[in-house]
């Protein structure tokens, strides 16, 4: 049934039923006539002048249509210019003009009639390098001495935050005690499944570009790619075929889009690309790698009177910003009620893979040093985890709170949720069964962590403070609706097509969500830092009411009762109190589309509207002190890990894993559930294998899934969850976007739960992930 | 060149091809059938595991010349006429698919345990599909949908 | 992603394969389940001019206990090795080996010989076949031979195994009365090659008295291990903790780790010594409860 019994109906994921037969389209799967395949040549030094690249045997290699270097492009493609800071004197080329890098980064591409010549081919380039010593330690990059990664600025810092509240030196010089600790997270990358791959066709009739491609950010894209080849934006159309996950790696432009659109026109051949994990690992912008030095100034009954944070980023060669160092920098007080804080944070070039946005950006890396610092400073003054947390928390009547860094905290009752959490694990039991433990030589260790997981941020100069979605009734009288972008596995057309059909009372059903094609979609971001829920979803329900708006105003005029009396039931709207009185959606969009002389005067013709939200809380422009708010709501978790470590080898197993997540109103439940559990396992991989190594060339050490290990079912414990719905007054379906905070727990909360664990040993564990080496290592050094 | 000769979903397909073509890319490129997805290089994430001989394999590890006159079963395979599998059906229920990139695979690896261990338990369920690795679910709608089919008890296989 | 072109072979009997493979020598890789050949030449680490697909040979799969020795051809699968009631009943070594290969894909195409034969120094068949002893079965142009187990490996992904002969039959020796065996695995996480990985293979007799060790040992060196050292030191002795703790000692004798993408050396080593005493528990545990 329609409208308000909308939770009578057995749940169901819109779309899922094409994938679950393999009936999708992901960008590979496009069956386009005639295609060629495009095979990239890519650096195997990270630091070097292209002495010399000779494409003659790469291009007599057979089936080969073409095989470019910058030298054959540069009269066809404009560069890009860096943000504005220090990257600003920087012009970025898609294949570069004779400096590398970092190791992977794309240097040539040959295409040819089949992806067996295309690599055949690829592999015939004969490259030689004039190596230069890489640049790998973004400690030492920072000094003012060090070698500059590009050398065309003035230092390898390129981005930098400080922001630094009153009175503190006056705290740390009145303090009880003074912590001081340095955490540091581990490079990771996005890995969705599907690595990246495009398509394009040009048509010279036209001169209009096709390019399909998997992507979350179809309009930046578009917009890139007009760009450096010189065209408007109009003769380009970008579509996101069905994409196989993200989590932060599909969203920005890559260049080899860029190369692809560009190889179509000049062979005048449809023509696709396909990355090899490999690939995947050494170019899809990587996340994490941030070490932080953070010191407390902290009253004896455990309150922490100040905080100081030092960041600095490992930024790898990236030549955009990077906002998971703001991120980290603007949250670095996590649930705490800090007023006293100063954050100085760096964001380095180093001759690595370029960083850019993984699941959890920055407020990851924010959320883990002070879960892992609040525990430290605990133990140190002998208070319970538990309690010192209390005692800091942002208190629940002080909301909407803002952080000395400005940023908004809208809503939340952490108290609540860690005590909801400590209840559904046992806690007081847990600690009892310990002692027991320990007395029979059982190193069990019981760890918690609370995470805030802003979401849906907007910055000056790169937007994202609103979300967009055209609306269209048909004359059936069913809804075709085309958001802003498209779905990456999130289930938004599922809560698409459920707000849309309670506003319009009408079946899922009966409502189609096209997305993911520039050429239908509204400009208005993309699915980037869990903001569906927050800006988007809004954005579908203002269209929506829109649109039954007009269609009441309609049936008013046509049956003569005023709107306020009327009401849309499946398929027709009703007046209230007198059911006789009654006009059928057929009719009424008949009115709109055909018979438009029926239309009330001054009503344009037409069922089809774009709704807007835009998010009323970002603060823009930081202020004197660099204040600002770059979030709209956030979304937190509760968790409580539970762990036995085994000394002789240093594994650990995880006997609980508790989480109690709030994410404000849930738009789709089932959907939300879902998508934690997944989140939590990406965090666990983060905990428990993932990092991305160099050795001191600069080489990757893992760029295979055989050395990059990802959880499989194996590695996942229960998960016991609950739930809190507190909503965010600044959107006004109340949700905070649930994507990411599960994967902001595990970090924290199995880093805590091993310490303790390991706390009668005095071992510290200070790096991740954990793994059993690592373990063994700590506890036996702290023996000898 | 070398000529194949192989049953796939039941029907006799052929085609000359080089040695090298993995089996995974002539079920794609040659048949159009793309359903099996490619997600690593080293055979370690599942996606384009078939059954082969009605055993489930990555088909990424596999010479399509291998096959020759052999029978295999692709996820288009499973559902008949219209309808899908009880596999398939339990995925949906269960809300076990997200991006669907890993599903094809997983499904795969499902229906293979199915057919060898009927009883199969918990623990063979992981098993079954320790080698299908899944980014977006965490696994626990998968494993239920698996687990729920197997309570079920009757599903039928796929054409002989 | 895409292997480099070879020529395909695949002969339907043994003689021809042997004449396939004496006629191309180097140039030729034999393809059993292909789980570890493949991957290398997609990596374009392996480009073998030509490939001898072994699949076709009949009679080469097979798990059968004969008058002194297991025999299990070269073509049997892991999965098939699994599901033997007699290697549950008898060998729980392998069983324990084989459980723990790769994944349920893996060992449905992964076979006995083909892992033997790639000489992988992380591999679990290696360190088992050490363990248990027993001899490897090949035919080449110049006929049969029967390479015993401890002179197998030979370096880094080297064999004894020319490269014109193939692998046709693993020989395991049969249990002795009052035995046991084990194989622990420590890996960074389940489908991964062995981290380090100990077989322990022990007979007693009425009196509790090891008359026979087997160890063999994976992720400890440039090929799989056989522990002889630990081996001479258990020999004979009550299996108390003085000489359990002599022979954990005595592996640094014989293995060699070296650092790399999966642990340190010094983890690898001390590692070694605590799954040693571990299988060997198990594999006592397993004698001292198997009836004659």
């Amino acid at each position: 049934m329609a409208g308000d019994n909308k939770r009578t109906v057995a749940f169901e994921r819109k779309g899922a039923a094409r994938l679950v037969r393999g009936a999708a389209c992901y960008a590979d799967d496009l069956q386009l006539p005639d295609t060629a395949y495009a095979s990239f040549v890519r650096s195997s030094a990270a630091r070097a002048k292209i002495s010399r690249l000779d494409l003659t045997s790469a291009r007599r290699s057979p089936g080969v249509l073409a095989v470019v270097a910058f030298a054959d492009i540069m009269g066809d493609i404009r560069p890009i210019r860096g943000p504005e800071g220090p990257l600003a004197n920087c012009l970025i080329y898609p294949l570069p003009q004779s400096e590398v890098h970092y190791v992977g980064q794309p240097l040539a591409v040959a295409v040819a009639e089949s992806r067996y010549q295309a690599q055949d081919a690829a592999d015939a380039v004969d490259i030689e390098y004039d190596l230069r010593p890489a640049v790998l330690d973004p400690e030492a990059a920072l000094e003012a001495e060090a070698p500059l990664v590009f050398a065309e600025l003035a230092s390898n810092v390129v981005q930098e935050v400080h922001i630094s509240s009153e009175g503190v030196d006056k705290a740390f010089s009145e303090a009880d005690h003074v912590i001081s600790e340095r955490l540091r997270t581990q490079r990771i990358a996005a890995c969705p499944l599907e690595p990246r791959a495009c398509a394009a066709v040009f048509d010279a009739a036209s001169g209009r570009y096709t390019v399909w491609t998997s992507t979350v950010t179809i309009h930046a894209v578009r917009q890139q790619i007009a760009e450096v080849l010189g065209v408007k934006e109009n003769r380009v159309r970008v579509i996101a075929p069905d994409v196989g996950g993200s989590f932060g790696g599909k969203v920005h432009p890559y260049p080899e889009e860029i190369l692809v659109a560009y190889l179509a026109k000049r062979l005048h051949r449809p023509v696709k690309w396909v990355e090899t994990r490999i690939e995947h690992l050494t170019n899809v912008r990587h996340g994490r790698d941030q070490i932080h030095y953070v010191q407390a100034a902290v009253r004896s009954d455990g309150r922490i009177m100040a905080l100081k944070s030092k960041i600095i980023a490992d930024f790898g060669a990236t030549t955009r910003f990077i906002n998971s160092l703001p991120a980290a920098a603007l949250y670095s007080t996590g649930a705490y009620d800090i007023q006293c804080h100063q954050v100085d944070a760096f964001g380095v070039l180093t001759n690595k893979t370029p960083q850019g946005p993984v699941r959890g950006i920055g407020k990851a890396d924010a959320a883990y040093v002070i879960e892992r610092f609040m525990d430290i400073v605990a133990r140190q003054l002998n208070l319970d985890p538990a309690e010192i947390r209390m005692k800091n928390f942002v208190r629940e009547d002080a909301f909407p709170y803002r952080t000395a860094t400005g940023s908004m905290l809208d809503s939340g009752r952490y108290p609540t949720c860690l005590r909801k959490a400590l209840d559904l694990a046992g806690y007081e039991e847990l600690r009892k069964e310990q002692a027991e433990l320990r007395k029979k030589g059982v190193l069990r260790g019981i760890g918690m962590c609370l995470v805030i997981e802003p979401t849906s941020a907007a910055r000056r100069g790169q937007g994202g403070g609103y979300g967009a979605c055209r609306v269209r009734m048909e004359p059936s009288g069913t809804v075709s609706a085309f958001p802003a972008y498209g779905h990456q596995g999130q289930g938004h057309q599922t809560a698409i097509a459920r707000i849309i059909a309670d506003r319009l009372s009408l079946l899922s059903d009966d409502v189609e969500v096209f997305a993911g094609d520039t050429a239908e979609s509204p400009y208005g971001s993309s699915a980037i830092s869990s903001r569906s829920a927050v800006t988007l979803m809004p954005a579908v329900d203002v269209a929506a009411t829109l649109l039954r708006d007009k269609i009441l105003r309609i049936a008013a005029h046509v049956l003569e009762i005023a709107p306020g009396d009327l009401r849309l039931e499946t398929g027709l709207v009703r007046a209230v109190g007198a059911p006789e009185r009654e006009l059928g959606l057929r009719q009424i969009t008949r009115i709109a589309y055909i018979d438009t002389y029926r239309l009330p005067p001054g009503l344009e013709p037409g069922l089809e509207v774009t709704g807007y939200f835009t998010a009323p809380n970002i603060i823009w422009e930081p202020d004197e002190r660099g204040r600002r708010n770059e979030f709209v709501a956030v979304p937190y978790e509760a968790a409580v890990a539970v762990v036995d470590v085994d000394p002789a080898t240093g594994r650990f197993s995880t006997v609980r894993y508790v989480a109690v997540h709030d994410c404000g109103t849930t738009l789709v439940p089932e959907i939300v559930e879902t998508q934690h559990y997944g989140s939590i396992a990406q965090g666990l991989g983060e905990a428990l294998f993932e990092e991305l190594r160099y050795d001191q060339d600069g080489q990757p050490l893992n760029s295979t899934f055989m050395d990059y290990l990802l959880p499989t079912v194996n590695d996942i414990p229960l998960i016991e969850t609950g739930h809190m719905v507190t909503p965010s007054p600044f959107t006004p379906l109340g949700a905070k976007g649930g994507g990411e905070t599960g994967t902001l727990g595990p970090p924290a909360a199995l880093g805590n739960a091993i310490e303790d664990a390991l706390a009668p040993l005095r071992v510290k564990i200070r790096e991740r992930p954990y793994t059993s080496d690592r373990l063994w290592k700590a506890i036996h050094q702290e023996a000898s | 060149m070398a000529h194949l000769a192989v049953t796939v979903n039941g029907q006799e397909r052929a085609a000359d091809i080089e040695p090298r073509l993995l089996l995974v890319h002539f079920l794609r490129d040659e048949l159009k059938l793309t359903g099996t997805h490619i997600g690593c290089v080293v055979g370690r994430c599942g996606a384009c595991t078939v059954l082969w001989k009605k055993r489930p394999v990555k088909s990424c590890m596999v010479l399509a010349i291998q096959t020759h006159q052999t029978e295999i079963i692709t996820i288009e395979g499973l559902s008949r006429d219209e309808r899908l599998h009880p596999l398939q059906e339990a995925f949906l229920k269960s809300d076990a698919v997200e991006c669907g990139y890993c599903t094809p695979g997983m499904v795969m690896s499902a229906y293979g345990l199915l057919l060898k261990k009927p009883n199969a338990s918990g623990d063979d369920i992981k098993r079954a599909i320790s080698g299908n690795l899944c980014r977006c679910t965490g696994y626990v709608n998968i494993v239920k949908a698996i687990s729920s089919t197997l309570a079920q008890g009757k599903y039928p296989a796929v054409r002989e | 992603m895409y292997p480099n072109a070879f020529d395909y072979h695949r002969p339907t009997s043994l003689p021809e394969a042997v004449e396939v493979m004496a006629r191309y020598g180097h140039d030729a890789r034999p393809l059993a389940g292909g789980q570890s050949l493949i991957p290398l030449l997609k990596l374009r680490l392996a480009n073998p001019a030509v490939i001898v697909d072994l699949n076709a040979i009949p009679e080469l799969s097979y798990v059968r206990q004969e008058k002194d020795r297991l025999a299990i051809g070269a073509l049997t699968r892991h999965s098939d090795v699994e599901d033997s009631d007699l290697i549950r009943a008898r060998y729980a070594a392998i069983g324990d080996a084989v459980t723990h290969i790769g994944d349920a894909q893996v060992r449905n195409l992964g076979t006995v010989g083909g892992s033997l034969a790639h000489g992988d120094p992380s591999g679990d068949w290696g360190a088992v076949f050490l363990a248990l002893g027993g001899e490897l079965r090949c035919v080449g142009p110049s006929g049969e031979r029967l390479i015993p187990a401890p002179e197998f490996f030979t370096d880094l992904y080297e064999t004894a195994r020319q490269p014109d002969e193939i692998v046709t039959e693993v020989k395991i020796r049969p249990p002795q009365p009052r035995s046991g065996g084990a194989y622990l695995k420590l890996e960074r996480r389940v489908g991964d090659f062995a981290l380090v990985g100990v077989a322990v293979s022990l007979a007693l007799d009425e009196n509790a008295i090891c008359v026979d060790a087997g160890i063999g040992l994976s992720g400890v060196g440039p090929t799989c291990v056989k522990g002889i050292t630990a081996e001479r030191i258990l020999h004979g002795s009550p299996l108390n903790e003085p000489a359990i703790a002599a022979a954990a000692d005595s592996l640094d004798a014989d293995i060699d780790p070296y650092s790399d993408a999966r642990a340190p050396a010094e983890y690898k080593r001390a590692m070694a010594k605590v799954f040693f005493r571990r299988a060997l528990d198990v594999a006592r545990q397993r004698a001292t409860a198997q009836r004659l």
